[in-house]
């Protein structure tokens, strides 16, 4: 208390510290969710930033009084963060966003970047490696952090999970001032956001990322581990700006032993335009099945995108294998270990960027924002 | 002499038996494995076999009591390219050899064993011995191999386990349940976890003979003969569900000929409740009698309808996979959509715990 009594302006309590001003963007998920009959339903509007303006470890009222803050500011305890939130008119269950709500989340970014220090989007954990990773690939020339959170209990509840998660993501400012990337905060890390993946249901430890350690732990004292994957490729070129989504014809082929020919067939049929072949272990397909891999050089022929990713967890697709050779032949795209999440947002992205078959093809390859480890020969 | 137990190793393919050619990998040729396993000592003393006056494709390990052959077969196969016709294969040559054995090891390719292993798991009725599934990640040619210990973990668990009589795999030092792993590295020699149901057993240097059934035993019990179920190639579509997935894809993987479906969802089972392209479709498909199971695209958990988005699905008929893998429940719905006498059963047999295959909730 003490100190704060003693906080009579922000210079004495940060001196030579810039405040950092955040905006938080509520688009839904299970940290507004209520009980309702039964079921977990979305709070009404603004009940979750109210809840939140009450929370003490959230806002500091004291400080928001003294700094003279208006009314939609909350000021994050102890820390020289000014927030702003934002609760989407309509909170979105994670399972119902579409390209159109990745696209509103990127022009929200976009209308308030020169406004704000940083971003934090909070979002359904469902299909928040999805958005985490279109976000990824939409935000050009990102100079700011852009983080997504989240949690797997509401923030009504007592043993939430929400509390820490958004303090978290709210210091990520703060605590890396340099941090130029969309990263997801969760249960004490963060990770690259277009490399995770939701792997648990249950555990308060809902994202892994497998393929690229955590950027940071985020413990008692804050590890400030954050590697730099390919800095080099992920420079900035110019001022922020950003892509938007069509709506894209994206099919996911996942393999299985026997799979239907029909399946395949319309996977790959018109009006698809981009395939995320799932494949087993290393990048395989049945080398027997000469229905699949004509149809896959069929769709190439007719400029359909194809990328390969592996169903395993962790691991990347290569072809050391001879059903792997096969696919080179036939025009189908490395994934290398992307993310099944990653593949398809960032297809999504290439089908509209690009400006020829090629350029595509040789855009899944490369490492754009740190989304795939570019693979060498061993 | 206590009485040796004799174990059928089934070598079917995989990497544990490939050598590399140009670069890349094929299987040896004929013969070469077998004959490279006999000269490894840990694997086979030809002390014992000549002590025990053994048969010349009888393989006997250095201590204990297993003696085991390996059958070879005759094209072996990448595990990428098996089908249901490649699980039959393996189910007939247990039924064939089922009473002159003490168990069996199926020595698979590790992209597909998961699949193969809940394959057998459903269509291995009133099962009495152990059926042992395992590859490596490393060809046993090749001296950094994890082939080795594995096979000779596989070959002992008979012996070390005489009253297990489920088909389980062994793998990096761990047993699992054959229907709850998933292959989750390509890299590491842990090659397969088992999220939603933990390890049987951890064979460590003395092996902890604690084998951990979360389920009851009961619920397994023999009530008849030992038989065998045979799949046909049945119309089973995966329908991987992504944000703003394309209307025609979802309307193909329902669509004739396909007669099951495996929709994996979002989260605790998901589906975008703002989507009636997709309730229709799938309630369309319901109609017409398809089965639609419902599992997770999460690793750990399972589906449950406690969100808005999930409970429109107990509406339209979709059926809870609780915490299948994707391999378990798609092997699960083609040993269902055979051996279901109604549609009814069907949706009764998907829900019901048969073989450990998942939790009751």
């Amino acid at each position: 208390m003490e100190d704060q009594v003693n906080c009579d302006s922000d210079v004495k309590c940060f001196p030579a510290v810039k405040i950092l001003r955040i905006l938080m963007l509520i688009t839904g998920g299970t940290p507004c969710m209520k009980e309702r009959d039964g079921s977990l339903a979305p709070a009404d509007h603004g009940e979750f930033t109210t809840f939140i303006k009450r929370n003490p470890l959230m806002h500091d009222r004291q400080r928001h009084q003294q700094l003279g803050l208006s009314e939609d500011e909350l000021v994050l305890p102890g820390a020289p963060i000014i927030y702003r939130i934002v609760e989407y008119p309509t909170l979105l269950d994670s399972s119902n966003i579409e390209f159109q709500d990745w696209n509103r989340i990127a022009l929200d970014i976009q209308e308030n970047y020169d406004r704000f220090d940083g971003f934090v989007i909070i979002h359904g954990t469902d299909t928040l490696a999805y958005t985490g990773a279109a976000l990824t690939f939409a935000l050009a020339n990102l100079g700011k952090p852009v983080v997504l959170t989240g949690s797997q209990l509401p923030i009504f509840e007592s043993r939430t999970d929400a509390v820490i998660n958004i303090i978290d993501a709210l210091k990520v400012a703060e605590t890396f001032p340099d941090l130029q990337k969309v990263v997801v905060v969760f249960n004490r890390q963060m990770f690259l956001a277009s490399r995770i993946v939701k792997v648990n249901n249950e555990d308060f430890r809902a994202f892994s990322s497998p393929n690229l350690g955590p950027l940071a732990d985020l413990n008692t004292s804050v590890r400030n581990s954050l590697r730099s994957n390919n800095d080099g490729l992920n420079r900035r070129t110019g001022g922020f700006r950003i892509h938007l989504y069509n709506e894209s014809k994206i099919s996911v082929l996942y393999l299985t032993p026997g799979i239907p020919r029909e399946i395949v067939e319309a996977a790959v049929a018109p009006p698809m335009k981009g395939v995320i072949l799932v494949s087993f272990g290393n990048g395989n397909i049945p080398s027997n099945r000469e229905d699949i891999t004509d149809a896959l050089a069929e769709a190439v022929n007719r400029e359909v995108l194809i990328v390969n990713v592996t169903q395993c967890l962790q691991g990347s697709v290569s072809d050391i294998y001879e059903t792997g050779a096969v696919l080179g032949t036939a025009g189908v795209v490395s994934g290398s270990d992307m993310t099944i999440p990653a593949a398809y947002a960032k297809v999504a992205f290439v089908l509209g960027i690009a400006r020829s078959y090629e350029e595509m093809k040789q855009m899944i390859q490369e490492d754009l924002r740190g989304e795939l480890t570019t693979q060498t020969i061993s | 002499m206590e009485l040796m137990k004799l174990v059928l190793v089934l070598y079917t393919g995989g990497t544990i038996g490939m050598k590399e050619r140009d670069g890349s990998l094929a299987p040896a040729d004929r013969g070469e494995f077998v004959e490279f396993v006999k000269e490894i000592p840990q694997m086979h003393s030809k002390w014992r076999h000549k002590q025990l006056e053994l048969s010349e494709d009888e393989l006997v390990l250095p201590v204990g009591r297993t003696k085991y052959i390996i059958k070879e077969y005759p094209t072996l196969l990448d595990s990428s390219n098996m089908e249901p016709r490649d699980w039959n294969r393996i189910l007939n040559d247990i039924k064939e050899n089922y009473d002159k054995f003490d168990g069996f090891v199926i020595l698979h390719g590790t992209d597909t064993l998961a699949y193969t292993g809940a394959a057998l798991t459903f269509a291995l009725e009133n099962l009495g011995k152990p059926v042992v599934l395992t590859g490596s990640q490393v060809p046993i040619f090749e001296s950094r191999t994890d082939a080795v210990i594995n096979i000779i973990d596989a070959v002992r668990v008979a012996e070390t386990f005489p009253d297990l009589q489920e088909v389980v795999v062994v793998f990096n030092r761990q047993m699992f349940l054959a229907s709850r792993i998933e292959k989750t590295d390509n890299e590491s020699f842990q090659a397969f976890s088992s999220p939603n149901l933990e390890t049987l057993s951890v064979l460590e240097p003395s092996v902890r003979n604690d084998i951990h059934f979360s389920n009851n035993d009961d619920l397994y019990r023999r009530n008849g003969a030992f038989g065998i179920h045979l799949y046909n190639g049945s119309m089973i579509s995966v329908l991987y569900l992504t944000p703003g997935i394309p209307r025609e894809i979802v309307e193909a993987a329902v669509a004739p000929p396909m007669r099951g479906v495996l929709l994996v969802s979002f989260g605790n089972g998901n589906i975008p409740s703002n989507r009636k392209d997709i309730t229709d479709a799938l309630a369309r498909a319901i109609g017409r009698g398809v089965l639609i199971v419902n599992v997770s695209q999460c690793l750990q958990g399972s589906v449950s309808d406690i969100y808005e988005t999930g409970v429109v699905f107990g509406t339209i008929g979709v059926v809870s996979g609780s915490d299948m893998t994707i391999p378990a429940a798609y092997a699960k719905l083609a040993f269902v959509l055979e051996n279901g006498r109604s549609y009814n059963e069907m949706k009764q047999m998907m829900q019901k715990d048969l073989k450990g295959e998942l939790s009751r909730q």
